[in-house]
């Protein structure tokens, strides 16, 4: 009895051990910014369950984090929600190959006791006065009279570097009247949402019913203004690769960027290619 | 025959003893080692910050910003004592009385079915405190107190102080309950009452051990990270006024965990983050040398009672 359970015990390790060995299974990994993180997870589940010679594996880390991983070849694919830097092309050479897979815009957004007081248009001068600290109440942009809470993210998101440069110009800018730095998406919408005198930004994908956006210089960021490049914060998302893609790594890029793939893309929020 | 089998077995069963002793003292020895093993590697991996900026730079530094790499962890150092102090604060206020009543006043079997359910506190995770506290502390915070953000070194202090609660509490409680009895009872025969007892008898018996239990208390706040990242608002900047512990601001574990997935290995800002580690681990070691140091000196005064 205990001998059979031995056998099949090391004949069910050794099994496992040599299966994998079995396939020319071909991995492709994906790793970086944390907004492309959901097209890339959604995309590598559907692509990987359609085939059965790539697998594709996806981690985040953020933007800066994938362009590192794919130019020192720890990665296929590096995400990334902004342009490869200077100083990174200066570190690691310049062979980075740049694949537009989405676009995303930054929505500026208000809680809703403000929004309801008549706060719906803000001028980029006003917002960056605000995010600077240089206005400090809500009745000197119409609003009732309540002390600005301004809640922005942590240096290193991707969506953080978009709003930064289009409206203080740099990412290199210090917001000087940040209130709370918060880490993801996620925990903005819930600052915005609990707090009566918050205003902070947020990927379009994030906008619901409790979370509306208000307009910049009179453009709402609507998916036509989006395209046609009339609202300012709007960037591309991008899979970098080192050099051209692998075949295998190809193949995935292609799945992303069909009809198949940029429903995806689509359905997590953000606006397909083209 | 027979004595050559049970000798057999006796040597059998010394060397098993053996290899057990042995390998007993090698696991003990792995322990110490790892903790050997991250100093070095904290130290390794932290110190060329300190080729790019001088060592008062990154301590007295006032501006902590990656973008432009300016590393310097005063605003850190700052929000870390002043969390540090709030908490430990209302972990003594409300810890040490509790820890007076369990061992003293209560009986014997409530106290049994009490100090259990103060010891859970201790087990709910801390990334719940931390949302406890940011859905209840910090809109209370904002509407009762009119703060701009309710994100602040108190409310973040608030809800470390209960946190740190059950270890102030069952720390102090041993303390309290190891003061020998014949002591205790000498008091109440001179005449004294229990209250008098309890205040000038068994607590400064039990002093060290009660100050044993916030040494602790605080090296657990001090490294405390998730609950506190959602309370604190992760602003690096120096309160002003200095005293304004209403602002919001940032500790030293937040700032780690705020950009380590950022920080690209080998930068100087991956450096930096590691320093912020040294540092901290230095305070810790610190104050848990002077909190053994508190506990030796209560088990030299009362010959080894605990």
């Amino acid at each position: 009895m205990k001998f059979t359970t031995t056998c099949l015990a090391i004949v069910s390790v050794v099994v496992l051990i040599v299966t994998p060995f079995g396939y020319a299974l071909e991995i492709v990994q994906v790793t970086g910014s944390s907004t492309v993180m959901p097209i890339a997870a959604r995309s590598a589940e559907l692509f990987t369950n359609n085939q059965k010679d790539i697998r594709v594996t996806v981690t985040g880390g953020g933007s800066g984090h994938g362009i590192e991983a794919v130019a020192t070849g720890k990665a296929d694919i590096g995400m990334a929600s902004r342009d490869v830097t200077a100083s990174e092309i200066e570190r690691f050479g310049d062979r980075f190959v740049e694949h537009v897979i989405a676009k995303d815009a930054v929505a500026v957004v208000v809680s809703s006791d403000i929004y309801n007081a008549g706060v719906t248009n803000l001028t980029k001068e006003e917002i960056r006065r605000i995010f600077n600290g240089e206005i400090r109440n809500w009745s000197e942009v119409g609003g009732p009279n309540r002390w600005i809470a301004v809640i922005v993210r942590k240096p290193g998101s991707g969506t953080r570097d978009t709003f930064m440069e289009a409206i203080f110009g740099t990412a290199l800018a210090k917001e000087n009247g940040q209130d709370v730095a918060v880490s993801e998406n996620a925990e903005m919408m819930m600052n915005i949402v609990n707090k009566k005198n918050a205003i902070g930004y947020i990927s379009v994908g994030y906008l619901n019913e409790n979370v509306k956006a208000i307009a910049i210089d009179g453009v709402l960021p609507t998916e036509e203004n989006i395209y046609n490049g009339s609202y300012p914060i709007s960037r591309n998302l991008y899979f970098y690769t080192y050099g051209d893609p692998l075949p295998k790594t190809q193949k995935f890029i292609s799945f992303v960027l069909s009809p198949k793939g940029q429903k995806i893309v689509e359905e997590e929020g953000y606006l397909p290619v083209d | 025959m027979e004595s050559t089998k049970s000798k057999k077995i006796k040597g059998f069963k010394r060397f098993k003893e053996r290899a057990i002793e042995q390998i007993l003292l090698i696991i003990s020895i792995l322990s110490i080692l790892i903790v050997f093993i991250i100093f070095l590697y904290l130290i390794l991996e932290g110190a060329p910050a300190f080729s790019k900026i001088s060592f008062i730079d990154f301590i007295f530094g006032r501006e902590w910003f990656s973008p432009i790499d300016k590393y310097g962890i005063m605003p850190l150092l700052i929000g870390s004592l002043y969390v540090t102090v709030i908490a430990t604060v209302i972990a003594v206020i409300l810890g040490v009385p509790s820890a007076i009543v369990l061992s003293e006043m209560m009986s014997p079997s409530i106290a049994s079915i009490i100090k259990p359910i103060i010891e859970i506190l201790n087990d709910i995770p801390s990334i719940v405190y931390g949302l406890i506290g940011m859905i209840i502390l910090i809109p209370f915070m904002e509407s009762s107190l009119s703060m701009v953000v309710g994100q602040s070194y108190l409310t973040a202090g608030i809800v470390l102080g209960i946190m740190a609660l059950p270890t102030v509490i069952s720390v102090s409680d041993d303390a309290i309950r190891s003061v020998p009895k014949g002591i205790k009872e000498g008091s109440l025969a001179l005449g004294a009452s229990h209250w008098e007892t309890i205040k000038s008898v068994v607590i400064p018996s039990a002093i060290s051990g009660i100050i044993a239990s916030i040494i602790l208390a605080m090296g657990r706040i001090l490294g405390e990270t998730m609950a506190v990242m959602f309370l604190v608002g992760c602003v690096t900047q120096i309160p002003s006024p200095l005293y304004n512990i209403f602002q919001s601001g940032d500790t030293m574990t937040t700032r780690i965990v705020s950009e380590m997935g950022e920080a690209a290995r080998g930068s100087l800002q991956y450096h930096s983050l590691v320093s912020i580690g040294i540092i901290l681990l230095i305070i810790v070691t610190i104050l848990n040398l002077v909190a053994d140091y508190a506990r030796i000196r209560v088990q030299k005064k009362f010959g080894g009672v605990r």
